[in-house]
């Protein structure tokens, strides 16, 4: 496939799919400048790529795939964090659990920015991409006990961060009483 | 933590793998949990607090703010790059750097072992056998979540033998362990082929109600692991296995079959 015809069709994959990989990035990166970069990159490497995407109706899954690479990738290059610095006991963290409260986008992505590279990963492809256990143990190559044992300290995790931030949000005054 | 103590840490992460009520009937490995949600309103309630967190998250994570332009910078970045090779997204390192990190390894390496030889002279503390089997669980999760290095060829203070009730096994590494509360220890990483890995712990420490020899099934289960204390001469062996029993059963000496 030449890159003239290879061209309208890379811009029409970001076209489409531009908004979900940012968001999709920007939940596990955490910043807007990397979640920027690794789209950019996701992109990039869609269009040296473009001859492997048989099917475009899979384009979404192909290009959420490019960007679980390229986010190992970086994950690899990291420093590991101190295990002692990460409560992750399910024991520890899995306090009582009331009704959802509202969740602040800022008080989110803090909450997602706690989790170890590793468990941060399976929530976003558990609550974005929806994925089941086993196309999560697949795609990433994990055992699927891993995968599980992952995802419910990483749930148990992120709701308690969640509860307290909105424990501690300070108060707005009513509307009226401004 | 919990206000419910007795609800096993099985339990609880069953109830956060459901993603609805009728799970358990769907999938046979979340069905232990049904009997106990019938017979436990308080468990019936958390999981349907669980389940509308679930449903929230989902939205939430979702709604993220994409910057105006965005489309626009990459297709441009696509044009400019389309004439020229495409940037490795990840460049190695300096040999410099490469160099360093070695260096780093070697002295953090030989500082634990010098550590430890000094703390081996110390006192043995006592034990109890849960607190053994908890604390080697969190150890192991947390090197395997955390993707941290095991030490390699690092020096094993002699008196932490690996265990003659279990198989000897191809590639086993040991490393001594930093932090296993106040007993010393030493960690031997044994692959289980593409069955996952089990980490033996032998610690120097005392405890109490341990059988002699690994228990034919584990003292411990959470959903993917399997847990067992024994009493060695002069130390106390923790295995950690991943695969549950089946593989837990493999590394007995006893045991004569294979891993499926």
């Amino acid at each position: 496939m030449g890159r003239d015809r290879a061209q309208p069709e890379i811009t029409e994959l970001v076209l489409d799919h531009h908004r979900e990989i940012y968001a999709y990035a920007y939940r596990l990166c955490g910043s807007i400048a990397d979640a920027e970069d690794l789209t950019q990159t996701v992109f990039l490497t869609a269009h040296e790529k473009l001859e492997q995407l048989q099917d475009p109706e899979k384009a979404r899954g192909w290009l959420y795939a490019i960007l679980r690479s390229h986010f190992l990738k970086l994950c690899r290059k990291k420093r590991p964090v101190p295990a002692a610095s990460i409560e992750m006991n399910l024991d520890e963290i899995a306090g009582p659990v009331s009704a959802p409260c509202e969740i602040g986008r800022e008080e989110l992505q803090n909450a997602l920015a706690a989790l170890p590279d590793t468990h941060r990963l399976v929530l976003v492809m558990f609550y974005f991409e929806q994925c089941t256990y086993q196309e999560i143990a697949e795609r990433l190559g994990t055992p699927m006990g891993t995968v599980m044992s992952r995802l419910a300290r990483a749930k148990a995790r992120l709701r308690a961060d969640l509860s307290r931030a909105s424990r501690d949000r300070p108060i707005s005054p009513h509307p009226m009483e401004r | 933590m919990d206000e419910h103590p007795d609800w096993t840490t099985e339990q609880r992460e069953m109830l956060e793998l459901l993603r609805s009520k009728n799970d358990v009937e769907i999938d046979a490995a979340l069905a232990p949990i049904a009997e106990a949600l019938e017979k436990d309103p308080e468990l019936a309630q958390r999981l349907e607090h669980i389940l509308a967190w679930d449903s929230r998250l989902s939205e939430a994570v979702r709604d993220v703010a994409v910057p105006p332009g965005l489309a626009e910078q990459i297709i441009q970045s696509v044009e400019a790059h389309s004439a020229r090779p495409m940037p490795r997204a990840d460049r190695p390192c300096s040999s410099r750097r490469r160099r360093l990190a070695w260096a780093s390894v070697f002295v953090g390496a030989g500082a634990a072992v010098l550590l430890i030889a000094i703390a081996v002279m110390g006192s043995v503390p006592k034990m109890d056998p849960g607190e053994l089997r908890s604390i080697a669980r969190d150890r192991f999760v947390e090197s395997r979540d955390n993707n941290l290095p095991g030490p390699t060829a690092v020096a094993v203070p002699s008196g932490f033998p690996y265990s003659p009730d279990l198989k000897p096994m191809p590639g086993v590494r040991s490393y001594p362990v930093a932090d296993f509360r106040e007993a010393r220890a030493v960690a031997y990483d044994i692959p289980l082929g593409g069955n996952g890995t089990a980490t033996l712990y032998v610690v120097r420490c005392r405890s109490h109600s341990l059988p002699q020899r690994p228990p034919r099934t584990p003292q411990m289960r959470t959903l993917d692991l399997a847990i067992a204390a024994w009493q060695g001469d002069d130390v106390v062996y923790v295995l950690v296995t991943e695969g549950g029993e089946p593989a837990y059963r493999f590394l007995l000496r006893s045991f004569s079959g294979t891993l499926a």
